[in-house]
């Protein structure tokens, strides 16, 4: 019964519209009344659950990303991609995806990405004679890169989640190569199906010209040399790098792009402001909800419901991929690492999983419900930059999902795809 | 009377946004002077880590309170889609009755937490009061309660988030 409060309550809140934030509160409440625990207990953890210098991190990222995103970086991380893969067959289509993985470095967010370098290379595409749903679904494809390329505040969030017990290094490193296999997958479709549908090629650029394109380009992507090489070395924690990276995006787009006005500016920092509060008051309440989940025993139940099911792990990885692609084409990213984190901690730990691991599952799998209806932001971001209807785009775009499920695949059976370079960079 | 309520609404969004936008522009400067202050000057401040947070808390539920009026929280409503008129109506006005009392709940017990806490301080800042940085709390849920009044007497339930509001730069 206990649990039914609690969990059913935040479902039934969920459903009826009430924001996720806000229904995490009330059900945390509303348990807390079930089991006469001090009331003033649920706002101590609300409170205490964004008093962490960790979280921290996720503005800076946020803005950091703005910063670049709104600075003329899109265009230019577009340039560089061309010069590497844009004169092959159906190039602009490969340049797309290369230039979100270049967007990835300077940006965590997959809807940032879409709207960025969508805005750039849909009209491109369309104008060199690709079909308007093929660019909008490379487009939106390509996206889910920067969920895993470091900086991923997506990372910090899960940290935060599992209570600050994982380090927000290794993430970030952890999801270099399931972030570039996701890019060389989704290139390998793209290629076939330019070779199938005869899509134009793209001209070689000049060496000269593509230099000037590198040294531009070069500024925008220090951010992620600043970022990994500052916590690689240890000169900065997470957070302070992404302050600095705060910092010095500011610079590089002030002064040597000047492609931003400083009147702009207080529009850009209203912009992340209403960004980080939908997520801040977000993990506040999941810390109160987290701690009646643990009261209750949630994550014990859960466990021993996923031992009686599962016999292995391997069991266990599938099924929960299934539950949460099923969860994630309905509730957004944030929420659900939040809510599953604290749930399945516990039960990873038993069948020996690895949380880094785990949490580019977790990652991977929730972001490709970003990209499937009915609640997909980065597929209505896309929808609406390439003006075509959402119904359109969500039959056309099923083809992407074959190279993303075979990489979560691969991410969740092969552990080494995730853990090998943090073991080798951070020992 | 119903306009000039609106209007107050307005300057008071308007309040937060600058205040929660001030306190984001400062954390970002003052986490790099501690940095600045640890290699360069080789004197490490220890105010910036623990300011920041603090400036972090008030941030949160300010710009928690923004989004609310601004319809930007995360949301399913996937009941609200299959219903219409006074169902959906009723439906409407249920969660804001939650929203209410939540919001309450946080003005009430945050006043609480404020009063059981303010006579300690904190080890950082001696002279800052614990209390005070619950503050943002019954302060954040006060704001909060002021604009679901807003959104009931104004009956906008349901309302999207205006263009303006909607940006590329996002969580997801």
């Amino acid at each position: 019964m206990d649990m039914l409060i609690l969990m059913g309550g935040f479902a039934v809140l969920c459903l009826l519209g009430m924001p996720v934030a806000y229904a995490l509160g009330l059900s945390a409440i509303f348990a807390a009344m079930w089991i006469d625990l001090p009331l003033e207990a649920v706002m101590l953890k609300t409170s205490d659950g964004m008093d962490d210098f960790a979280l921290l991190a996720i503005p800076f990222f946020i803005l950091a990303g703005g910063i670049m995103a709104e600075g003329g970086m899109a265009e230019r991380l577009v340039n560089l991609a061309k010069v590497f893969v844009g004169f092959l067959r159906g190039g602009l289509a490969l340049v797309n995806i290369l230039a979100s993985t270049f967007f990835g470095c300077i940006s965590g967010s997959s809807v940032a990405d879409t709207a960025s370098i969508g805005s750039v290379m849909i009209p491109q595409m369309i104008k060199n004679g690709y079909p308007r749903l093929f660019a909008v679904n490379v487009t939106i494809a390509g996206s889910l890169q920067p969920l895993l390329i470091p900086p991923s505040h997506n990372a910090v969030i899960y940290s935060l989640a599992a209570g600050g017990t994982i380090s927000v290094a290794h993430l970030f490193i952890a999801g270099i190569i399931p972030g570039l296999l996701l890019g060389l997958s989704l290139m390998a479709l793209c290629i076939y199906i330019a070779r199938r549908d005869n899509f134009p090629k793209g001209e070689v650029i000049p060496l000269r010209r593509a230099l000037t394109i590198f040294v531009e380009a070069f500024w925008g992507l220090l951010t992620v040399f600043i970022i990994i090489g500052g916590i690689l070395s240890g000169i900065f924690t997470p957070t302070e790098s992404a302050a600095i990276a705060c910092i010095y995006s500011f610079l590089v787009t002030m002064f040597v792009y000047r492609d931003y006005k400083w009147s702009e500016l207080p529009l850009l920092v209203a912009r992340v402001v209403r960004t980080v509060g939908m997520v801040m008051i977000m993990i506040g309440f999941s810390v109160a909800f987290g701690y009646m989940m643990a009261i209750m025993q949630v994550p014990a139940k859960v466990t021993q419901f996923f031992l009686t099911v599962a016999s292995d792990k391997y069991t266990f990885l599938f099924l929960v991929n299934i539950l949460l692609l099923v969860l994630g084409t309905f509730m957004d990213l944030a929420p659900m690492l939040l809510i599953c984190t604290p749930i399945f901690l516990p039960v990873i730990k038993t069948f020996g999983i690895d949380p880094v691991h785990f949490g580019m599952i977790m990652i991977l799998n929730l972001g490709i419900g970003l990209l499937t209806p009915p609640v997909g932001p980065t597929l209505a971001v896309g929808c609406a930059i390439g003006k075509v209807t959402m119904e359109a785009v969500s039959k056309s775009i099923m083809i992407f999902y074959i190279p993303m499920l075979i990489v979560l695949g691969l991410v969740t059976y092969i552990p080494a795809l995730s853990l090998w370079l943090p073991s080798v960079l951070l020992k | 009377m119903k306009a000039l309520y609106v209007r107050c609404m307005d300057v008071l969004h308007r309040f937060c946004m600058i205040v929660a936008g001030a306190c984001l522009v400062t954390i970002t400067l003052i986490i790099p002077w501690g940095v600045f202050t640890r290699y360069v000057l080789n004197s490490a401040s220890s105010w910036p880590e623990p300011g920041a947070v603090l400036l972090m808390i008030w941030f949160s539920f300010l710009a928690a309170s923004i989004c609310y009026r601004e319809n930007l929280h995360i949301g399913v409503a996937v009941i609200p889609m299959m219903l219409e008129g006074n169902a959906r109506l009723a439906v409407g006005w249920l969660i804001e009755a939650c929203m209410m009392g939540t919001n309450l709940f946080m003005f009430w017990w945050g006043i609480k937490l404020v009063q059981t806490t303010w006579q300690q301080s904190i080890s950082d800042f001696p002279w800052y009061s614990v209390g005070a940085s619950y503050l943002p709390v019954p302060i954040g849920g006060l704001i909060t309660a002021l604009f679901v009044i807003e959104r009931l007497w104004t009956s906008k339930l349901f309302a999207e988030p205006e263009a303006e509001s909607i940006s590329g730069i996002s969580t997801e």
